[in-house]
């Protein structure tokens, strides 16, 4: 009986050990990978981070209106906040590569997955990006139209426009993303049907004199103009 | 596309080519001169008979949008009349940009007639007598100057923009006293012209329409020989009070644009110098006007409390304080000192060089900062007559010129930490 | 037992330079994350070096903490945070050995509603000896005239008490109620404290909030008769028992209003010049010296014995309370572009920022600090060039930790980041990685070493803490140049506040003869004559001329100067 133990033992610490030194190369693996990745990026973030201070990337994000991007960056710089995304989106393929080295089924799939996934990721960051400027030269746009037409609300509806488009593109990245599901559509919804909603009533009910004034003096204006004697060009 | 038409057909030039020595060409931009030549053609005669003319005169006339070829409708022996084609005018580009369309038709035509000169009206056609024509063209066959540049007669709430913004800054910058340096009626040598074409050529064309250079701006810069010709009375069309800014925002650009351009040029200028003047001096009968500046009152008040994050981005502090008290002011009290609106305007230029804000809205947002100018020049000009406004605007002139050297030391050391 | 203070002359406050700092925010020498004693000890020999004479420190005493340690909770101890006594005994000590004075704050206005006294006083019934101690009313109505300081938190100078069933009076914050400064026995308990620290060898005091210790109905309950008398009875006590120490006065008021706490020199030894400052940044901002030389010539003339405090910066806001509405309006639109860096009624930015850390901008300022009539005190960090943090509330922003070197924490504690009491600056401009004292050390075009160079050349001349001031009138009105004469020294100082070159004519007739010797190259300047004296001045330039009589200048020329 004692053989069979020993007999069953040594299979057994065979298999272990066998497993191990076929996990082993595959352990290795990760790390140089990982090793690789994090040198790569090292590199690649130092030269990247450089050429992003030469063209005053911080200013020039400032400038086209995504100071809101400059609050939530670290140190307050989008240029730190990009090159530490592009460091860690490099080791993290550096990892992956490696876990696929594994050659085991469920982690391949995992990875088929998150790669897929990806695509889903850049697609909804360049959605935000996108919409935040939007939002800043729409709500922009709106304010001087507004101001230039005498609408004393001009403010309101600048805000408005700058959330609208807001909302929208969370609405969009989060489709991207798939996260939420029809919880966000109906959020989505909500706030967006909501924000018109009150920008309707504050400028209708709410200011229904106002409006009505107003409506009374462009009637006014049209004769107006023509009386007054101002003429621009 | 205004683009392709700016090149003349084969078939238009063969017809061209058959007209003969050409010495002078009178171009049309106002679709109505076109629709009346019954009318036209007397004025035109008229206005031609005090010329001493060597060859004949090609006048073309605009035939908006149709696709009719180019073509004769008259010829006589002294006098041809020709139609040519634009597309009807682009409600997205601004009217600038639109009447560009018309000088390049009319510059290649007279340049491929090898005229001896080139008068072009934009205005409406029912301002058009025939000592338009003749002062018009006169300096340019009989004295040889390069560029005619118009001298109106109008009211004094009439060119509004002109006199706040175009003279006085176009004078202080490049150093000519040009009343009218957007014209839109000149007239031109066949040098000029030829050079103009060139200077358009060489620019990168944008898929929004296309900036035309500034004429008298480039005929300075150009040192060719610039005179102004009195025409006579011009009446001035309303504009619509929703369409303002988008029509200011047109006019200024390509203004300073030309500011960026010739900055090497304007920068060494100091003070303005007359420019030969030739017409009749008549004044206009006033009639006195009421005005009512509550809106326009209104319209800056609106902006200075909802334009502050962009008027903060453009204009200094001191100036923004400035503005407060003008805010608070009494109607009655409301006056814009000359040299706070020259500062402005120049603080406007050099934001639009340095792109602080999206240029088109930095343009519009000048809006209520104009209004608030017309606002308290009529205040002040109410009650006079014809020879206080023209010292009045003179006054107006001196300021910009006064203050060129801040402009100047702003364009050198764009820092934003100033007074 | 009673120490003595450090020095022997009795105007030794005439020609010091006073360093403020924060404890907490210094150094911290147990790496709890909060600077202490322990740590401000290891520091003194970086603060001699730099050449300050004095260190002002600002409340250490055991308190709640909910203003920064100006709601004191018990007047006789050292908060547990910062050490014990025997850190502060043994740092005012090693202070002494290296001829550092120091000088600690006193808020005797208010204390914190957890001062035992105040504990007291709310179970106390009224009238009694206890209660007396505050201000108390059964309505909020009484001393309506009296504005409220702390304008963006507070909306009443009145706060009901439910234990007391009374309202209770606070000029600042509702957690810091006012000591009632007409009882006696307050008097005497202030008197104690004083005693107390001045029997350490302390040697100097600053009294914050002063001008509110007395209240009266009908008025605006600041800088009235009572209070002053009230000063001037602990004056008294301290000179009586004390040599040279000095008593600086916390009175944001306007000369005219801040006259009147120098006394006839039986008050308090020094003041701050608060609307001063203001003026110098909008001088700047303008490039016109008419605001400066506006509020000079309506500072009065001190007592023999008084000096002014002179400052660019402090640990509270920059103050916009002395000036006009426009003034206001433009500092905030020339300084505080964005409504965040507001706070109360001021701006709450450190030097650097506020001038776009342009370096020519800051030694211009700091130039007319050390060379106007008075004591300069410079707030600590801004002799590297410091940043703020606008984000980090109240005033906190101006008080991050000291940037010591560019390792963790910037070398000002090793305790892990999420401990220390505010996050350190990091941001590429001023973050600690770009600021810090290590660096500047060894860089021979530091600010640091200017600042330190700056002050030594200030301390070869006693004109500049004692002498006497005259403008003078060029028509170029961005030049700012004065003349100070102290015992034979005369110094003609000229500053460009604006950011391109400028000529000026200045008018010396009355000094014909003299050679101006440049300060800081000793380089000799053509002789003055009778006609004007034509200077040219680079962006931001200023000029130290210090002017000889010709025989001592020949005495004095170098070799150089003959080629």
């Amino acid at each position: 009986m004692w053989t069979q133990i020993q007999q069953a033992l040594n299979a057994s610490t065979a298999r272990v050990i066998t497993t191990i030194a076929n996990l082993l190369p595959g352990i290795a693996a990760v790390f140089a990978s990982l090793l690789v990745s994090v040198v790569l990026a090292w590199i690649i973030v130092f030269l990247f981070r450089r050429s992003l201070r030469k063209v005053n990337f911080d200013e020039h994000l400032a400038a086209w209106g995504f100071q809101s991007f400059a609050e939530w960056s670290p140190s307050n710089s989008p240029t730190l906040l990009l090159t530490r995304a592009v460091s860690w989106i490099i080791v993290l393929i550096g990892l992956l590569i490696g876990i696929s080295a594994f050659d085991v089924t469920l982690t391949s799939q995992f990875v088929e997955r998150l790669f897929t996934y990806l695509p889903n990721v850049f697609a909804a960051l360049i959605l935000l990006m996108a919409g935040s400027i939007a939002a800043r030269f729409l709500s922009r746009s709106v304010l001087i139209g507004a101001v230039n037409m005498n609408l004393q609300y001009a403010r309101l509806l600048s805000a408005g426009v700058k959330w609208l488009v807001l909302v929208l593109t969370w609405a969009m990245a989060l489709d991207h993303l798939s996260i939420g599901g029809r919880i966000v559509y109906i959020a989505f919804a909500i706030l967006f049907g909501g924000i018109v909603l009150a920008l309707s009533l504050a400028v209708g009910l709410g200011s229904k004199e106002l409006v009505s004034r107003s409506l009374e003096r462009e009637a006014k204006k049209a004769t107006e103009e023509v009386e007054n004697p101002f003429r621009h060009v | 596309m205004i683009a392709e038409l700016t090149s003349i057909s084969e078939q238009t030039k063969q017809r061209l080519q058959q007209i003969g020595a050409v010495d002078l060409v009178i171009g049309f931009a106002d679709q109505r001169a076109g629709e009346d030549i019954a009318n036209l053609l007397p004025k035109i005669h008229q206005g031609l008979s005090g010329l001493a003319l060597k060859g004949r005169t090609v006048v073309l006339v605009p035939n908006y949008g149709v696709a009719v070829g180019d073509g004769e409708v008259v010829n006589e022996e002294s006098l041809a009349l020709f139609q040519y084609s634009l597309p009807a005018p682009d409600p997205s580009i601004s009217a600038a940009q639109n009447i560009s369309g018309a000088y390049r038709v009319i510059w290649r035509i007279s340049e491929e007639l090898n005229a001896r000169a080139c008068a072009v009206f934009i205005s409406a056609v029912e301002n058009l007598t025939p000592q338009w024509i003749f002062q018009l063209a006169q300096p340019v066959l009989e004295r040889n100057f390069d560029l005619v540049a118009p001298y109106y007669l109008h009211r004094k709430f009439d060119a509004m923009l002109n006199s706040s913004i175009l003279y006085p800054l176009t004078r202080a910058i490049y150093g000519k006293r040009v009343q009218n340096p957007l014209g839109p009626d000149f007239a031109f040598s066949t040098p000029l012209l030829q050079h103009l074409l060139r200077l358009d050529s060489a620019k990168p064309r944008s898929s929004a329409g296309h900036d035309m250079t500034l004429i008298e701006p480039a005929a300075v810069v150009a040192k060719v020989k610039v005179c102004q010709s009195i025409l006579g009375e011009r009446t001035y069309p309303v504009v619509d009070g929703k369409d303002l800014s988008s029509v200011i925002a047109g006019i200024l650009a390509p203004v300073f644009l030309a500011l960026e351009r010739d900055a090497a040029f304007w920068q060494h200028i100091r003070g303005s110098e007359p420019i030969p003047i030739f017409g009749e001096d008549l004044t206009i009968k006033e009639e006195s006007v009421d005005v009512d500046v509550r809106r326009l009152l209104e319209s800056f008040r609106l902006g200075f409390s909802s334009l502050q994050e962009i008027w903060g981005v453009v204009l200094p502090p001191t100036i923004l304080l400035e503005l407060r008290k003008l805010d608070r002011l009494a109607p009655e009290q409301f006056r814009i000192p000359d040299e706070l609106w020259a500062r402005i305007v120049y603080e406007f230029a050099m934001a639009y060089r340095l792109r602080s804000i999206a240029r088109d809205h930095l343009l519009r947002a000048m809006t209520p900062l104009y209004l608030g100018w017309v606002a308290s020049y009529a205040l002040e000009m109410e009650a006079v007559g014809a020879v206080t406004v023209q010292q009045r605007l003179e006054k107006l002139c001196v300021a910009y010129e006064n203050m060129k050297p801040y402009l100047v030391s702003r364009w050198r050391s764009p820092d934003r930490f100033n007074p | 037992m009673k120490r003595p203070g450090s020095v022997s002359d009795p105007l030794w406050y005439k020609d010091a330079i006073i360093y403020e700092l924060h404890v907490k925010a210094f150094a911290d020498g147990n790496n709890d994350g909060v600077g202490d004693f322990g740590g401000l000890l290891q520091k003194l020999d970086y603060l001699q070096e730099l050449g300050v004479t004095c260190l002002w420190l600002l409340p250490f005493f055991p308190s709640p903490l909910k203003d920064d340690g100006y709601d004191i909770s018990d007047y006789l101890g050292v908060h547990p945070s910062f050490g014990t006594m025997e850190d502060f005994q043994a740092f005012l000590s090693a202070a002494h050995e290296r001829n550092l004075q120091v000088l600690i704050e006193l808020v005797i206005n208010h204390t914190s509603d957890q001062h035992p006294w105040f504990q007291a006083a709310r179970m106390a019934a009224p009238g009694s000896p206890e209660r007396e101690f505050y201000v108390w009313n059964d309505t909020a109505e009484k001393y309506q005239d009296a504005r409220i300081i702390f304008t963006d938190t507070e909306k009443s100078n009145w706060t009901w008490d439910p234990l007391a069933k009374a309202y209770y009076w606070h000029r600042f914050f509702s957690h810091q109620p006012d000591l009632n400064f007409d009882n006696p026995r307050v008097i005497e308990e202030v008197i104690k404290v004083f005693r107390y620290w001045l029997d350490l060898g302390v040697d100097a005091v600053r009294l914050d909030a002063i001008p509110y210790l007395i209240e009266r109905d009908g008025t605006n309950c600041e800088n009235l008769p009572e209070t002053h008398h009230a000063i001037k009875t602990i004056r008294a006590e301290i000179d009586q028992h004390y040599a040279n120490r000095m008593i600086l006065a916390e009175a944001n008021q306007w000369p005219t209003d801040v006259r009147p706490y120098f006394g006839d020199g039986d008050e308090c030894h020094m003041a701050f010049h608060f609307p001063l400052m203001p003026r110098i940044y909008m001088s700047l901002r303008q490039e016109d010296r008419l605001p400066i030389l506006d509020i000079m010539a309506q500072t009065p003339q001190i007592p023999d014995t008084c000096q002014w405090a002179l400052f660019l910066r402090n640990h509270d806001e920059l103050t916009l309370e002395m000036v006009t509405m426009d003034e206001r309006d433009y500092m905030y639109l020339a300084y505080s572009a964005d409504p965040r860096m507001r706070i109360n009624l001021g701006i709450r930015r450190r030097l650097a920022p506020l001038l776009d850390n342009n370096r020519r901008r800051i030694e211009l300022l700091n130039s007319l600090l050390f060379s106007f009539p008075g004591t300069p005190v410079i707030y600590y960090g801004d002799e590297i060039g410091m940043g703020d943090n606008i984000y980090l509330g109240d005033r906190n922003g101006v008080r991050t930790p000291m940037q010591w070197n560019g390792d963790r924490n910037a070398g000002f504690s090793r305790a892990i980041p999420a401990r220390l009491y505010s996050p350190v600056i990091m941001d590429p401009v001023f973050g600690y990685e770009a600021i810090n004292v290590e660096a500047q050390q060894s860089d021979q075009s530091s600010l640091l070493t200017w600042v330190r160079n700056m002050i030594a050349l200030r301390k070869l001349f006693r004109v500049f803490g004692r002498g006497s001031l005259e403008f003078l009138n060029p028509s170029n009105r961005k030049i700012l140049a004065y003349v100070r004469k102290y015992d034979g020294e005369q110094v003609l100082c000229v500053a460009n506040l604006s950011r391109f070159a400028q000529p000026v004519d200045l008018d010396l007739a009355t000094m014909e003869g003299m050679v101006p010797i440049e300060m800081l190259g000793y380089v000799e300047f053509p002789v003055i004559t009778s006609q004007p004296y034509r200077l040219t001045l680079g962006p931001y330039g200023f000029l130290w001329l210090e002017l000889h009589t010709p025989s001592a200048s020949a005495a004095a020329a170098r070799p150089e100067s003959l080629s």
